[in-house]
Order: structure tokens, then sequence, then C-alpha cells
């Protein structure tokens, strides 16, 4: 029981891991939780990443593009109601505030996964590197969610 | 003294009655907004994802949830889609068989029936995706007071995407659009008000 247990831990704690990252470089005070990605029927060529982006450091931090294997291009949008519709633009950049947190979610800031180059099944887990103004970037790993 | 005690007393008075009739006239549940019965019941046609006409006239005694959307929609179609399935799950076996999901596109251009098909299908909900030409998909967009707009994003890899509403609108038993649900509507709340019906 009691290495069951334990088993279980270990796997929550491995879990965990994969969707948590830490930056290198100028943006170590970065930090990357809750990444996932909107899984989407095999005929989909799009999808759109979501996270939580904190910084612990006193400088603003400046997300301006990211990048994924697993698509052709990534690009920053941001959705936001425009007359009564929801309108979805590409965004030059994400502010993070110096001690602060942004969270790219539905019906906000996300990441485009565009022409994925194989389909994104519940479960998988996809790496997605944020780069950031000072040059630095993160690399998280993203798990794919949905039904 | 004792006239400025019932001046006081009568302003007090005033402003909870007036208060009152402002939350009378709110919507009356947290969730979604009743339309009650001052909606008509607005039936359309169009053709169903296996190429059949649908009638939404032939679907009385069903509860209906309308929503206009593209399959490549990014965001906004997916997110209320899956949020659809958890209401869904929520339902018991005979309100989840007589619960129909319409997903009209207003992308025909790229959205073919199997395209239309294949999306609802993962979603694993009872949901039917209709299309027709351009004037046929405005006409129940207008009918149901719905927006969308076509936008061309030369800066995006993604070519055209649109604006559109985010609504989903629930249709009673006897046709007639009783709720209008909001993204920000928990799916514990949709199932509850969809059980009422």
């Amino acid at each position: 029981m009691k290495t069951k247990n334990l088993c279980c831990f270990i796997f929550i704690f491995f879990v965990s891991f994969l969707s948590y990252a830490r930056a290198d470089g100028l943006s170590k005070d970065i930090f990357i939780s809750n990444a996932w990605v909107q899984a989407m029927p095999s005929s989909q060529k799009i999808s759109a990443a979501y996270m939580v982006i904190t910084n612990n450091s006193p400088k603003e931090a400046i997300l301006v593009s990211a990048s994924s294997d697993i698509a052709a291009t990534a690009e920053i949008h941001q959705m936001s109601e425009m007359n009564g519709m929801m309108n979805m633009a590409m965004a030059a950049n994400v502010h993070v505030p110096a001690q602060g947190k942004v969270t790219l979610q539905p019906g906000g800031f996300h990441i485009m996964l565009i022409n994925l180059k194989k389909p994104l099944n519940k479960g998988d887990i996809i790496p997605i590197t944020l780069h950031f103004q000072d040059g630095s970037n993160i690399t998280v790993n993203a798990d794919v969610r949905g039904q | 003294m004792f006239v400025a005690n019932k001046i006081i007393f009568l302003i007090v008075l005033l402003g909870v009655c007036f208060s009152w009739v402002g939350c009378e006239s709110q919507e009356k549940t947290s969730t979604g907004m009743d339309l009650g019965v001052i909606n008509p019941q607005r039936d359309f046609t169009l053709h169903d994802q296996d190429g059949k006409i649908f009638h939404l006239k032939d679907h009385r005694g069903e509860v209906i949830l309308l929503f206009f959307g593209y399959t490549s929609c990014p965001d906004v179609c997916p997110t209320t889609l899956s949020k659809l399935a958890r209401v869904y799950s929520l339902l018991g076996m005979g309100t989840r068989q007589k619960l129909l999901t319409l997903f009209v596109t207003i992308d025909p251009q790229r959205d073919t029936p199997q395209k239309l098909k294949e999306y609802l299908q993962y979603f694993n909900i009872n949901a039917v995706g209709l299309s027709g030409t351009k004037q046929e998909i405005d006409k129940v967009v207008d009918a149901y007071k719905a927006m969308y707009e076509k936008v061309d994003t030369n800066s995006s890899a993604l070519g055209y995407m649109f604006d559109h509403t985010d609504y989903l609108y629930l249709i009673d038993k006897e046709g007639k659009t009783s709720y209008l649900f909001h993204p920000e509507d928990k799916a514990q709340d949709m199932a509850q008000i969809i059980k009422g019906l």
C-alpha cells in the first residue's frame, strides 16, 4: 500500500513538473505554470496554448514571440469584445509586470499554434518556447487537454 | 423635528422602492439571460452535415442549443463546445437525448459538411452542423440578432478569421428562445436550467 502511495506521489510530482518550467538567462525569475493546449479534432490545423506567466523579478518582462516544433507558426493573439462580438487579433507582445503575473486564458491572451504538424490528442505533452524581449527563452511542456 | 424625521423616512422608503424595481427589471437568474415569453419562434431551414434539409420546426419537443461559429475558430468555439460536453455529462440520459446542439457555421466557404461532422463528433455531444449559402446563413443570424464579421488578417498565418457573437441560445420544446447563455456561465448552472425545461 505504501509503495502504491509513493508511486502515486512520484507520478503526480512528475506530471506537475511537466507543465512547469523555469527560465535560463536573464529571466531566471520567470515561472510558467498550468500550461495547456486545447485538444482539437485531427482535421484541425490550429489550436491555442494557455498558461500563467509569473514574473518574480523587480523588472517588467515582455513576451515577444513563441515557437513550437508541433506547429509551423506560433503567434501571440488576444481576444477582446468589440462591438458586441469577440474579436481576435495578433498581439505584438505581452507585458508581465514586475512581481506580477499574466494569465493566458480562453477569451484573453493566448498563443496560436498554426498549421499543426500532427494531431493533438488529449494527454500529449507539447513543448512551447517563449521568447522574451531581453533575449531569454523559456521552454515549457504544455499538456493537451480536451475531450 | 417630527416633520424632519417623517421626510427622512419617506426618502428612505422611496429609495428602497426604487432599488426593488431595479432588481426586478434585471435577469431572473445569475446564469444566462431569461428571455421570458417576449421571443417568438424563429424557424429556419438550412442544410445539415449529411447534406439533408434541416427544418427547426421539425424538432419541436426537443430542447435546442444554438450556436453560431466556425470550425477554424481557435478560441471561442472549441471552448464553448468543450463546456457543452461538460453540460451534457451533467444531464441524465433522458434530458441528454432530448438536447440537440445546432452549430451554424458562419464560414460555409471552408466548413464543408464533412468537416463540420468530424469537428462536432470530436466533442462527443448530440450536435448537428448546419450550413447553407451566405444569404441563407445571414437570414438565420439576423433572425437571432447574432452578428459576425469576416476579418482579413494579412499579418497572421491564419488567413481570414471571424469576429462573432459568442452566445448560446436555448430554445425550448415549443421552439421559443427562452435563454441566452454567455461564455462566463458555468456548465453546472446551465445544466440546471436545461433540466428545468
